[in-house]
């Protein structure tokens, strides 16, 4: 093992990944931003990679249970760690959205791992898998996965649910076209450019039968 | 009678009856002002309902409703009672503008993935205050009819109208009435002179 992969193995940020340094010389904060987090993982994955000696390379996967939801909607995201050595991958693995870290979810006994989201926002989202490997497995990343958030028809309100609040928003702008005050583009559902009785009905029916809406 | 005078007053029937029930004849629904036409006094109320008959799976609808604010002003609208037959409801009453001589947007729906309303009745109540004298119409517009999958109904539209009449009452004064009671004493004392003198 040769000096940079002996400090990197010794004191990679695969295993500490969500602690502080412990100062600006702290070898696990590979980027020096003063974290350690997934991104001197992806630095580490940078310098040496599956090729990191006395590391077995590993592969991860990433797969969604829908490329489309709903807003609020759950859906899960299934990752596993594939590896050719004798001692099979453990540790965790990092779900990051866009870049960020969304959750953690731990390799089980199949070598994967699995974790229920409902928390993006609308619009579309690429998600990557991060093994942040373990004594004996190299860490790796996934290929990313596009997932497109939409929102749930007839929530105007974008909370998710249609209910009242959201019949008395089609009301507030009822009888507005585009451009004129009071407009609200939530509010024209089928985005004809003016709110009237088709968008208030298909609210409506988005309800359950027998809401009473004061 | 002749044939051909038989022959015409059925023709003439046939016809009539083709044009004053066309909406009937074509299975369509009739959005009507009901009464469709009324009179009331200078400062008095109307109340009119916007009438709908022969309709099926009825589950959303809109209007606007026109007058000639010279004449009358909106004062409010309320829900009919035949969308409500059929589930709970939202309803919207429309904007009123007695500069302009409107009441526009309103609407009404059912809420639920439910069937519509079928037949006939009141979709929406509206009440106006008499103004100046003359004749107004209540026209309907902008009428729009869905059905729960969101497709229109076909339909056609009754308007109606309304005559306000002066408030001064039109009966002779007291005093007209005695005026009048004496110069019919004068005249029959006229007459018996002349009698008499002949």
């Amino acid at each position: 093992m040769n000096s940079l992969s002996h400090r990197l193995v010794q004191k990679s940020p695969v295993r500490s990944v969500g602690d502080t340094p412990t100062g600006p010389d702290d070898a696990r904060d590979i980027n020096r931003d003063g974290k350690i987090n997934n991104l001197d993982v992806e630095a580490l994955l940078t310098l040496c990679g599956k090729n990191c000696p006395s590391l077995t390379a590993t592969t991860t996967s990433l797969a969604s249970s829908a490329a489309q939801v709903q807003y609020t909607h759950p859906f899960t995201l299934t990752s596993k760690v594939s590896g050719n050595g004798s001692q099979l991958p453990t540790g965790d693995v990092s779900f990051v959205v866009d870049g960020q870290l969304d959750d953690i979810g731990i390799l089980s006994s199949t070598d994967q791992t699995s974790v229920v989201s409902n928390s993006l926002s609308i619009g579309s989202h690429t998600i990557s898998a991060l093994y942040s490997g373990s004594l004996n497995n190299a860490p790796s990343s996934s290929e990313p996965v596009a997932v497109t958030v939409v929102s749930v028809p007839g929530d105007v309100n974008g909370d998710g649910v249609v209910n009242c609040l959201d019949l008395d928003l089609v009301k507030a702008a009822f009888g507005t076209k585009t451009g004129q005050p009071g407009f609200n583009p939530n509010a024209d559902v089928n985005h004809d450019g003016v709110v009237n009785v088709l968008d208030l009905a298909f609210v409506a029916s988005q309800l359950p039968a027998a809401t009473t809406c004061p | 009678m002749k044939r051909s005078t038989y022959k015409t007053i059925f023709v003439a029937a046939v016809l009539l009856f083709a044009f004053s029930g066309r909406a009937f004849a074509d299975g369509g629904a009739v959005v009507s002002v009901q009464p469709t036409s009324s009179t009331i006094p200078s400062g008095g109320t109307a109340t009119l309902d916007v009438d709908i008959s022969g309709v099926s799976d009825l589950y959303a609808f809109q209007f606007d409703v026109l007058f000639g604010a010279a004449n009358v002003s909106a004062t409010s609208e309320i829900e009919g009672s035949l969308l409500s037959s059929g589930g709970t409801t939202f309803f919207i009453p429309g904007t009123i503008d007695n500069v302009g001589g409107s009441v526009t947007a309103t609407a009404d729906t059912l809420i639920g993935a439910i069937s519509g309303v079928n037949g006939s009745g009141t979709l929406a109540v509206l009440e106006f205050t008499g103004l100046a004298p003359g004749i107004t119409s209540i026209d309907l517009a902008n009428v729009v009819l869905l059905d729960p999958d969101f497709n229109s109904i076909d339909f056609t539209i009754q308007d109606g109208s309304l005559t306000v009449k002066s408030s001064v009452a039109t009966t002779p004064e007291p005093s007209g009435l005695l005026m009048l009671g004496i110069g019919l004493v004068g005249l029959v004392g006229l007459s018996r002179r002349k009698h008499a003198a002949n």
